[in-house]
């Protein structure tokens, strides 16, 4: 399996992407409209790149899930999108971006890639502000930053907390225009089920009309995946509720290679599971973390008092206790694992779900005694109001209470450094590909990747793939696409047909509560072995005993919704096994085994790879394949943060 | 040049052309109202008001094409609006729960016919003598000139009228509740659009609203009740 | 607590619809209400009953997806919340909640609570956007923006798209959808160059779309989960009359957008 890079090794990374650019071929402008390209995903990177290719006259057909392309999951980011225009004159610079991320990424990603978003981010904020994203403005009229996620510098641009929001609605603005404009052909309500592949090359998809059940094929001279992470693979995540692996799993099935599915992200404040109801969870800005302390009981027996009946000498401020430098500031992924440890030791907060209360305080007692209640609300106030809103608690009050959750998925389909995957002409942009962002994402670098994959990237490196090509080469007739079609709607019928007695939402459920157990915050090799195990019983009892009520022909959620848990069926097992395999622990994989002092240990002699999976059938294993991670401009180096 | 039709097809044109006809309307009201306080100064002040407005037919006349023209464009924006809105909605909701909007806001359909009704009988009341409307007062009088109606009679007879005394008082409630939301929302169906133009807008709306609902309807009361408009 | 659920049940599109009444025990007050729909959509996929279809995706009220009327008010009695954020400790033990979609010619049921909303994608496609391709902007500093201006854009732009101003209005206008959406970009330097052009074709395209007039009830205003006002709507309203009074466009000019 061939994995090289294809990023320019004969130039020096700052040079890099200029020399790709111009060696790379170019389409005719008056050839362009002859080739149809495919993206399917509509969020940051689909819409981004389905609006630029338009513009560029490509013929281009856009796929999402959802009602709108407006509502796709990037909406949700709150906290911001960094970018490294030195605005504040704080020592902020391309480089420094893009040494911040490597190290952050804990040294697993690969650094042409990094330093290419770390040198495009600054278009980006041209680009959205020229769309007219309303970004946060000093009084003078310039654009507002703010450190963010424990950055050093002032990079991160904001509108207020909906930085996706917005810059989602431009891209989305920009793809309406290239709609109106008839140059890009949008299909709502659609959701792809399978990859047509064709003499090795992607020429095509298969996807299911939600509103009507027609399965139905679509055949292009290059397929985009803008699908998004995985995250929902634990059941309770802070993604949407539609977000799903199947079209990255699909395409994964006909050829594509995984790189990383053990990377997730846990993100530490989020409001704690209320019930074995719970269908989601929902993020509270990292920010909150700069002026609240997080504590429990020292002793367990406390656990069940009132917060304010606990005295101060019989609490435990375990961060700043452990980490006495940064404190309540560590990175996720430390406070995250810390507060998983005090909830195991039983000395969790809040509400006992399932036995086990899980719950760490966030208390701001401290700082409105210190700053003034109006203070507080001046920074907090919308978020207080939502956790209000959720929780019926006032944090003026009381402390708020939080537990970590999944949060994003810095793993995906392997792509080379023109975010193309081991299936030519099927590229992959966003959440869905594994590039950039190694073992841990840096917060609002999200977007960053999204969009620079979308309007910046990708733009270049299609049209190099598409000039290789004969224009509509494909067509919808030929064997592959009858193949493909009638094997969705087999599994599609198999799916109708079982009529057994447990719900689809029931086996997520087992899923997910498994996975979060044994693939979430600490990994251990025996717990993921018990988990390998398990993973096929479930998969063979969804596949006999899950009933699907209503008909295939249909609007039918409960169908939509059997299709992408069996996918995470078969999914979570490559997840779980990469997670064995990867004998270490970096960023966000934490694996028990391998820690010093609480710290993750990385082995940098044996791991210094992406771990590329190549799919050899259901339940069989697949093969691993590796591709060397080079750290030639960012010496590795060990995190540290007592 | 100006596409007229296109306006007027346009939700917004419709809406537009009800706010200026209605604010012709509205400023009609006005002026009728300082007129009519004459009543409280007397049969001579009221008569001498309604001689001098006939004093220049070429005005009066005016004035009525200009307000007739207003009425018929803002009838024909309420149905063309009405329709519009009845087509926009075709299956009610079972439950219906107004939080915003107002009284005032939520009765402008049964206002406005309520009003344009009024507006016909009042004109049949006191002003279309001798085309054989008079039926529909009790004693029509036309002062010494022969062709000035004697208003201040012909006002105190009719409202003297229980029937038509309060039938008065109840279109001039509407009439108010009427102005009250129109008022307001046509600086909006114009544009206006600053809070704090609007807020003004809303007080002077307000204020004007009060002043021809309630003038009116105390000169209808005082009639009524026999404080003014006897002998 | 318990409840009594009236939903409207709707097969399709073009299939009549009726209410259908159930009965919901052992509802946490700390559920969200989708997730009470959740629980009643497991329990009727048990019996082997078809579950209630309704939109939903985010969960955390950003994503517009969700929406439906519960007993007359669009995302229920709590304000400025999205259904999906609305919890059942807004709601009592014995409730009769009725459950109905949005109500609107230009918001065909789909099923059951599901509405089609891609009246308001082919509103944007008229003009919600700044003519400006990728790759081809100034420095984002070189544009100064106000911040008083910067932020009324803002309040305008965190439209959600959910819906909730047309089902509440009593005409089922979506003049405060059109009326956001026009304001934001009205109100930034970026957005003059296409403005009374984009006033004028959002506006018409409103109003094909079979949308109802504005009458300034200020339902929406109070039915909006993102709290977008009314001066929204007379913003569009001031910009529509100005492109038609005021504004020239070139006697023979292109009138192709993009």
């Amino acid at each position: 399996m061939d994995l090289s890079s294809k990023a320019p090794q004969d130039v020096d990374i700052r040079q890099a992407w200029d020399t790709h650019k111009f060696r790379m071929k170019l389409v005719n402008p008056a050839n362009r409209r002859k080739y149809r390209v495919i993206v399917v995903g509509s969020g940051l990177a689909g819409a981004s790149a389905a609006a630029t290719l338009g513009e560029h006259g490509y013929n281009v057909a856009c796929f999402c899930f959802q009602d709108s392309p407006r509502r796709a999951h990037s909406i949700a980011a709150q906290g911001g999108i960094n970018a490294a225009k030195n605005y504040q004159n704080d020592g902020d610079s391309v480089w420094r971006l893009f040494y911040d991320t490597v190290k952050g990424g804990d040294f697993r990603s690969r650094e042409a890639n990094v330093y290419r978003l770390a040198q495009v981010s600054v278009n980006i904020i041209d680009q959205a502000t020229a769309q007219g994203v309303p970004f946060a403005r000093e009084y003078g009229g310039t654009l507002a930053n703010r450190s963010f996620g424990g950055a050093q510098v002032s990079r991160t641009f904001y509108a207020r907390g909906q930085t996706g929001q917005q810059l989602l609605l431009g891209a989305y603005s920009a793809l309406e225009r290239q709609i109106s404009a008839g140059r890009v052909k949008m299909h709502a309500r659609t959701e792809m089920l399978d990859l047509v592949v064709e003499d090795g090359r992607a020429v095509g998809i298969v996807v299911r009309n939600l509103e009507t059940g027609a399965v139905s094929t679509h055949a292009a001279d290059a397929v985009v995946l803008a699908t998004g992470g995985y995250g929902n693979v634990f059941f309770l995540s802070t993604n949407a509720k539609g977000s799903n692996v199947t079209a990255a799993w699909r395409a994964h099935r006909r050829g594509a290679v995984f790189a990383n599915p053990c990377y997730t992200q846990i993100h530490p404040t989020c409001i704690p599971v209320s019930g074995s109801y719970q269908s989601k969870l929902t993020l509270m800005s990292e920010s909150l973390r700069n002026d609240g302390r997080v504590w429990v009981p020292k002793k367990a027996e406390d656990c069940g008092k009132a917060p304010d009946q606990i005295a101060e000498a019989d609490r435990d401020y375990y961060l700043e206790r452990k980490y006495p430098s940064f404190g309540n500031l560590c990175p996720r992924d430390i406070a995250s694992r810390a507060a998983k440890e005090a909830c195991d030791d039983g000395r969790g907060v809040g509400p006992k779900v399932e036995g086990v209360a899980r719950g760490v305080y966030l208390d701001f007692a401290d700082a409105i005694k210190r700053l003034g209640k109006s203070a507080v609300e001046e920074r907090y106030g919308n978020l207080f109001e939502m956790y209000e809103r959720i929780t019926g608690e006032n944090p003026y009050e009381v402390p708020m209470r939080m537990y970590p959750a999944v949060h994003y998925t810095m793993g995906g389909l392997w792509v080379d450094y023109n975010l193309q995957s081991t299936v030519p002409g099927l590229f992959v942009i966003g959440e869905a590909n594994f590039s950039d962002h190694g073992a841990n994402r840096l917060g609002a670098s999200a977007l960053m990747q999204g969009l620079a994959d979308g309007y910046f990237v990708l733009p270049f490196t299609l049209p190099n793939y598409l000039a290789g090509v004969k224009p509509g080469g494909a067509n919808e007739g030929t064997a592959a696409f009858k193949a493909a079609e009638a094997d969705a709607q087999g599994r599609l019928d198999k799916l109708m047909g079982i009529k057994g007695k447990r719900t689809v939402d029931s086996f997520h459920r087992e899923l997910g509560n498994l996975m979060w157990e044994k693939c979430g915050m600490a990994r251990t090799r025996e717990g993921l072995t018990e988990l390998l195990g398990r993973i096929p019983q479930i998969r063979q009892e969804f596949w006999e005993n899950v009933t699907v009520p209503g008909s295939p022909g249909e609007l039918n959620q409960s169908l939509e919704k059997a299709g992408r848990v069996a996918d995470y069926l078969e999914f979570a097992e490559t997840m779980a096994l990469d997670a064995r395999e990867r004998e270490e622990s970096c960023g966000g994989h934490f694996r028990s085994e391998y820690e010093s002092e609480g710290e993750a240990k990385r082995d940098d002699a044996n791991f210094c790879y992406a771990a590329a999976w190549e799919f050899k059938g259901v339940g069989q294993a697949p093969v691993l394949h590796k591709e060397p991670l080079e750290f030639k401009y960012v010496p590795l180096a060990t995190r540290n943060y007592k | 040049m100006i596409d007229v039709g296109r306006i007027w097809r346009s939700s917004a044109g419709t809406k537009a052309a009800m706010a200026v006809s209605g604010m012709i309307l509205f400023g009609f009201t006005i002026v009728h109202l300082l007129g009519n306080l004459n009543m409280f100064l007397g049969r001579e002040h009221m008569n001498g008001y309604a001689t001098t407005l006939h004093a220049v037919p070429e005005v009066v006349y005016a004035t009525r094409v200009v307000l007739l023209g207003a009425l018929v464009v803002h009838v024909a924006a309420m149905i063309k609006l009405r329709g519009a809105s009845n087509a926009a909605r075709p299956v009610p909701y079972k439950v219906v729960t107004p939080v915003a909007s107002t009284m005032y806001s939520r009765t402008m359909r049964v206002t406005g016919p309520i009003v344009l009704a009024f507006i016909v009988l009042h004109l049949l009341n006191l002003t279309f003598h001798g085309v054989g409307a008079n039926a529909l007062h009790p004693d029509f009088r036309l002062q010494a000139d022969g062709t000035t109606p004697d208003a201040y009679h012909n006002l105190g007879t009719l409202l003297r009228l229980p029937l038509w005394g309060v039938f008065y008082l109840v279109a001039n409630a509407c009439l108010g509740f009427h102005l009250w939301h129109g008022a307001v929302a046509m600086f909006r169906s114009l544009g206006l659009s600053g809070d704090r133009q609007m807020a003004t807008a809303r007080m002077g709306a307000t204020a004007l609203t009060a002043l021809v609902a309630g003038g009116n309807v105390i000169i209808a009361a005082s009639i009524l009740s026999r404080i003014i408009g006897q002998g | 607590m318990k409840l009594t659920l009236e939903i409207w049940r709707q097969a399709n599109k073009s299939a009549a619809g009726a209410f259908e009444t159930y009965s919901l025990e052992g509802v946490s007050e700390h559920m969200s209400f989708l997730e009470m729909l959740d629980v009643l959509n497991e329990k009727l996929t048990s019996e082997g009953k078809e579950p209630v279809a309704f939109e939903h995706d985010c969960r955390e009220g950003i994503c517009g997806a969700c929406g439906f009327v519960i007993n007359g008010r669009p995302h229920g009695p709590q304000p400025k919340t999205t259904v999906c954020q609305l919890h059942m400790r807004s709601f009592k033990d014995g409730d009769r909640l009725v459950l109905e979609p949005w109500r609107a010619a230009a918001f065909p049921v789909i099923k059951d609570l599901v509405v089609d909303r891609s009246a308001f994608d082919r509103i944007i496609q008229k003009g919600g956007f700044i003519s400006v391709n990728t790759g081809s902007p100034q420095d984002a500093n070189a544009i100064l923006v106000a911040k008083n201006e910067s932020d009324k854009a803002m309040d305008a732009a965190a439209c959600i798209g959910c819906g909730a101003c047309v089902a509440s209005c009593p005409n089922a206008s979506a003049s405060l959808f059109t009326g956001a959406k026009i304001s934001h970009l009205a109100l930034l330097p970026q957005g003059q160059p296409e403005r009374w052009k984009r006033a004028e074709a959002m506006l018409e395209q409103h109003d094909l779309e079979g949308f109802g007039p504005c009458s300034q009830h200020g339902e929406c205003e109070a039915a909006c989960p993102k709290g977008i006002t009314l001066s929204n709507i007379a913003r569009m309203n001031g910009d529509y009359l100005f492109s038609q009074l005021a504004y020239s466009p070139r006697v023979g000019a292109s009138t192709e957008g993009g």
